[in-house]
Formats: structure tokens, sequence, C-alpha cells
């Protein structure tokens, strides 16, 4: 079985920051039919890595690419901060992390 | 009809302590997925607040799409709709959404929401502009529903709802290198406490191990400082740790504190030494046969000068000649 890939262009998704009440940004937001494709698979997700600007969030269900992310959704990525998607009609969210080797858990610091 | 009594909302985004979200979007259709997310977060950070205020509103624009108690009802989206569709239905609604007392402002930025909305859904089909260059819309979606306790005060209102443009964006970036400094600084601390520890370490090393350690660094530090080189990274280090207490006003390790004493006379030193080299450089230059073998050996090269355009190699092999000349010449002179 090979992966399925759902390519969303730049311009055909919204991807959020999540800001708390200090306007600073915790994580990265997605509901489920802000991407033009894949958007029922991403509920599923379980990782998300960086391809160049691009954005990689895959799970059993495929792969969700998002094309040339934003600056700022970037930095987001960079800082490691989670990715929460979210599908209110049927209740369900999904927290999805940052790719990295399950062995070590020295990369992630915590955000002040 | 269903009636959800404890409407959903997400326990994710609530623990991450999110109120707020920035939506960057590009073109139409990134948009209507923009909408599409706005009200889904408005749904996720406070969905009761909003069934409770929007339900009725929305009933007098079509009493199919207010039966519903989801968000997705509530704006009308169907599975079938394109994502311009979208645009259009979820706007139409979107500054019908109430979700504090202040109904009144929070409609008014609505409308601003409606009319952005609206014109990047009609006017970017029909000219084809806005598809091709950034919109750089931004969402914000700040809630201050009942569950939160929080009301919305003036200022905040600012951010709701309304599509703003660069302006946001940037502040959104400035707050993203916040962080990217916040974490440097973590960082920066925490390097700090690692290398103060192996200097507490080193304090319980055996004392002739010490004693080494000790005049090691003393000696790398004078010959850094004699001869303007470096230290190795690793002294670097050290030294600048030493320095960094020295001038806390803390007791430093015993070579950083001789050495400390002792750096104004090693700099004298070096200083003399240097004096005396290009002194001796001097004289070697006052020196007249010297003098005069250099101007001889530049007017033979001046000569030389007719063979270059022709070939370098040429050039190269008549200076060598010219200098062997000049070398005949000059121990002629100095006999």
């Amino acid at each position: 079985m090979t992966l399925q890939f759902y390519t969303n262009a730049s311009d055909s998704y919204a991807l959020a920051l999540g800001l708390n009440d200090q306007k600073v940004p915790v994580c990265l937001v997605l509901s489920v039919d802000s991407v033009s494709v894949g958007g029922e698979s991403i509920i599923t997700s379980e990782h998300y890595v960086l391809e160049g600007d691009d954005l990689h969030i895959s799970g059993p269900e495929g792969v969700v690419v998002l094309k040339e992310i934003e600056q700022a959704c970037l930095d987001a990525v960079g800082a490691k901060l989670p990715l929460v998607v979210i599908d209110p009609k049927n209740q369900r969210e999904v927290m999805v992390v940052h790719f990295e080797d399950p062995a070590s858990h020295k990369g992630r610091e915590p955000l002040q | 009809m269903s009636e959800i009594k404890q409407p959903w909302m997400s326990k994710l985004l609530q623990g991450l302590g999110v109120r707020e979200a920035a939506v960057p979007t590009r073109g139409p259709i990134g948009k209507a997925c923009g909408v599409a997310l706005a009200a889904a977060l408005t749904v996720a950070l406070g969905g009761a607040s909003m069934e409770a205020h929007a339900g009725e509103r929305i009933k007098k624009e079509t009493a199919n799409e207010a039966a519903s108690t989801t968000a997705y009802s509530v704006v009308g989206i169907e599975d079938g709709d394109s994502k311009l569709m979208r645009t259009g239905k979820v706007a139409a609604t979107l500054g019908q959404i109430a979700l504090s007392p202040q109904a009144s402002v929070i409609s008014l930025v609505g409308q601003a929401a409606v009319g952005s909305a609206a014109g990047a859904g009609s006017k970017s089909s029909s000219q084809g502009k806005h598809a091709a260059e950034i919109v750089g819309t931004v969402v914000g979606v700040a809630v201050a529903a009942p569950v939160f306790g929080v009301l919305m005060v003036g200022n905040q209102a600012r951010n709701t709802y309304i599509f703003i443009q660069e302006e946001q964006e940037k502040n959104v970036k400035l707050k993203m290198e916040e962080v990217g400094d916040r974490m440097a600084m973590v960082k920066e601390d925490f390097t700090q406490q690692m290398r103060l520890e192996d200097r507490a370490a080193r304090q319980n090393w055996p004392e002739d191990r010490k004693a080494y350690d000790q005049k090691t660094m003393y000696q790398a530090a004078v010959k850094a400082e004699m001869t303007n080189g470096d230290l190795t990274l690793d002294e670097q280090i050290r030294f600048d740790l030493e320095a960094k207490i020295a001038k806390e006003g803390g007791a430093t390790e015993p070579w950083f504190t001789q050495f400390s004493a002792e750096k104004e006379q090693i700099a004298q030193t070096r200083d003399a030494q240097t004096k005396q080299m290009l002194a001796d450089a001097d004289s070697l230059s006052g020196d007249k046969d010297f003098e005069s073998v250099t101007s001889k050996f530049q007017l033979s090269a001046a000569q030389g000068g007719s063979a270059l355009p022709s070939s370098n190699k040429n050039f190269a092999t008549f200076s060598q000649d010219a200098s062997k000349k000049n070398d005949k010449q000059s121990s002629e002179l100095s006999r």
C-alpha cells in the first residue's frame, strides 16, 4: 500500500497560530475543513515535519502537504510548537507533534 | 434538530491557553479556508456563547440552517459546497455570530469581515488579482464567552473578526521573534549553568590535577596575551566565565587571579618587544646599502616592465635575472 499524498497549494488552505492571553504563539491550528484536500485524514495524523517551506502532516491515512507556509508559521514549527487539528462538527480534536527521534527527548525545550 | 446541552470545546486549545488565533491566508480559496477555520476556532474556543447568541439571528436568514446546533450548520456549509461558496456563506453569517455582551462592537467589526471576505470572493474572481498576490489576511478570533468568564475589553475588540492586513501580520511575526529571543535566553542561561557546574566540579579535583590544570590555564592565557593569539574554545569559555565572575565581584580561579594581576605587565612586555622588533626593522630599512639595493631593484623592475605585455613568464624570468644582478651588485657594493 502506498501512502496517499494530499497536496494543498499555498493559496488553498488556512493554518492558524494559536495565541495565549499574552499574545504569544503556543500552537498551530488547523481545522479539517481549512485544507482543500485531505482534510478528513488529518484528524488521525500523528506527526508533522517541515520539508523546505512545506509542512508535511502524516498519519495512517496519508500525508497532507501544505505548500509554502507563512513565515510566522515556519517560526512556530521551528520552535516545535504542537499542531492542534480540530473538527467541531464531529467533536474531535488531535494534537500533532513535531516529528523527531522517539529516543531523544532532549530537543524539546519548554516555552517560558 | 438535535440540542447539545454541553457545547463542544477544544480541550487541547484550552489546555494550551489559546485565547486568540491569527489566521494568515492567501488568495480567495485560502481566505475561504481561513473563514472556515475561524468558524471552527470560534466553536472550539467557546461554542456555548456562539450558540446561545447566534442561534436566533441566523434563524432569520434561513430556518433550515438555524435548525442545527453545530457551527457548521450555523454558517450553512454543506458537504457539496465549493470553497468559494463557503466564503460567501461563512462571511455572510460570521458577522452575525455574537460572542459577548458587547454585541454591538462585534457586529460592527463583523461587517468589516463580511466586506473583506466578500471582496476577496467576488473581486478576485472577476479581476483575477487577489489570487496571485499574498492577501496576508489575518482573522483574529478573540473569545469572550461566558464560559471563560472573561469579558472583552475595548481594545481587544479590535482583534475580533477584523480582517486585519499587514500590520497585524507584522505583529504576529514580532511576537514570534520574541519567542525566539526568549528561547535563546533560556538556552544561554542553561549553558551558563552547565559551565558553572563544570567549574564547581573542578574544585573537587585532586590537588595535583587541580594544580596542573591551573598552571596550564595560566600559561595558555599568558601565551595568548603575549602573542595576541587565540585561546582554544574550551580555554576561551573558561576565560570568559572567569571574567564574568570577576566583573560580578566573585572569587575567580587562581590562574585567572594571577593572570589578571600580571596582565598589565605582560602587555607592557609585549609592547616593548613589539617596539623593539619595529625598531630593528626600521634600522634595517635605514641601512644605506639596503636602500640602494632596493632602489636599484625597483629601477630594474621598471625596465623589465616592457616585457610585461608579451608574457608574464618572461617578466618573471626577467625579474629573477634582475634580482640576481642586483644581488651581485649589492654584494659588490657592500664590499
